[in-house]
């Protein structure tokens, strides 16, 4: 279904895929949702996405990703675990202090889902490597911490066509938008301009609830449910319990995805 | 006219509140409003590079023109994960 909409790819998916009884079993809270249902399921299955960026939003992503049942994850992360990580990134223990985060992830998620295929690519993914890594995918997920790098793979996805999952924290608020490439505003497009990098305070349940959020958007992409949060940025601050909507467009100057 | 203006995150603590109403002359731009919320607030002029609007819950750029009652969000792009 690569860089196909859901909707194209549903005869197929509930054609080439079939649910064990286990699989049922494991995921019948969620088959049971009106529009979700076996075939939802299934299209899970068949779903391939990359997480770049483990962690804290990269944590809570890949728990959920992996624990719905996306049938192949690869994380992405040249990082290694220390002990100031582990306010948020919960897909790690003290014992994986010092190890790197790629595969640590990998080893975690295996084990709240061995019935999916989930690869931890111990890497920085830069200019050069990104469209590799990223191209046997057919979504990614943007839990990085700066946005050299977030331009980065925004490029990779207008290049290969698969959708972007954009989240960010900081404090205790965060954002998140999703990008359709060529169909909807893409992160260069609303933030043409990165603001300074540093190390941000983050409170680690704000961090999960925007990769939550993350999480629940692929999910939603992949089963074919609609609305998506398509050119619009929603704006979450925990101090004031608001979530913002705020309604977006492409720029058609756009140096990454404009027509001009 | 008096609009209504939102500030989110570093934007937020940048004026200390996180809502007021402005009062500003008819017709004016955000780029207006900013400037004049800038005097005000002199560290929002710290973040002018990487601020982002939007009036009336849209994406806007600084040239937009605002009227009697609108809102006015301003925000950064945020950068942790």
């Amino acid at each position: 279904m690569h860089g196909n909409s859901p909707t194209e790819s549903d005869s197929m998916a509930s054609d080439s895929i079939t649910l064990t009884e286990e699989e049922m079993a494991r995921y019948s809270r969620q088959i049971s949702i009106p529009e979700f249902g076996k075939a939802g399921q299934e299209k899970l299955k068949n779903a391939r996405v990359a997480v770049v960026g483990a962690g804290g939003l990269g944590s809570a992503v890949a728990i959920y990703l992996a624990a719905a049942g996306i049938g192949y994850i690869k994380i992405i992360d040249d990082d290694v675990v220390e002990l100031s990580n582990l306010n948020r990134q919960i897909l790690y223990s003290e014992s994986d202090i010092g190890r790197d985060k790629a595969h640590s992830a990998e080893k975690k998620l295996r084990a709240i889902n061995p019935d999916i295929e989930i690869v931890g690519v111990n890497e920085r993914i830069t200019e050069k490597n990104a469209v590799g890594l990223l191209k046997d995918v057919d979504a990614v997920v943007d839990c990085l911490d700066n946005f050299e790098t977030r331009y980065v793979i925004n490029d990779a996805a207008i290049e290969i066509g698969i959708p972007l999952f954009h989240g960010a924290c900081m404090e205790m608020g965060g954002q998140v938008m999703t990008v359709i490439p060529k169909r909807t505003a893409c992160l260069k497009c609303i933030f043409p301009n990165p603001p300074p990098h540093k190390k941000t305070p983050i409170l680690g349940a704000v961090a999960g609830t925007i990769g939550t959020i993350q999480a629940t958007e692929v999910i939603k992409f992949f089963v074919g449910m609609e609305p998506l949060l398509t050119n619009k940025l929603l704006i979450y601050d925990s101090r004031f319990f608001s979530y913002d909507i705020i309604e977006l467009e492409r720029n058609e100057k756009c140096p990454s995805c404009g027509v001009i | 006219m008096k609009i209504k203006v939102k500030f989110f995150s570093s934007h937020r603590d940048a004026v200390g509140e996180k809502e007021i109403e402005v009062e500003i002359k008819e017709n004016s731009s955000l780029n207006d409003l900013l400037e004049m919320l800038s005097e005000k607030y002199p560290k929002l002029k710290e973040l002018k590079d990487y601020t982002v609007l939007s009036l009336n819950h849209r994406y806007a750029d600084g040239n937009s023109r605002m009227k009697e009652g609108d809102e006015v969000a301003i925000f950064p792009p945020l950068e942790g994960g």
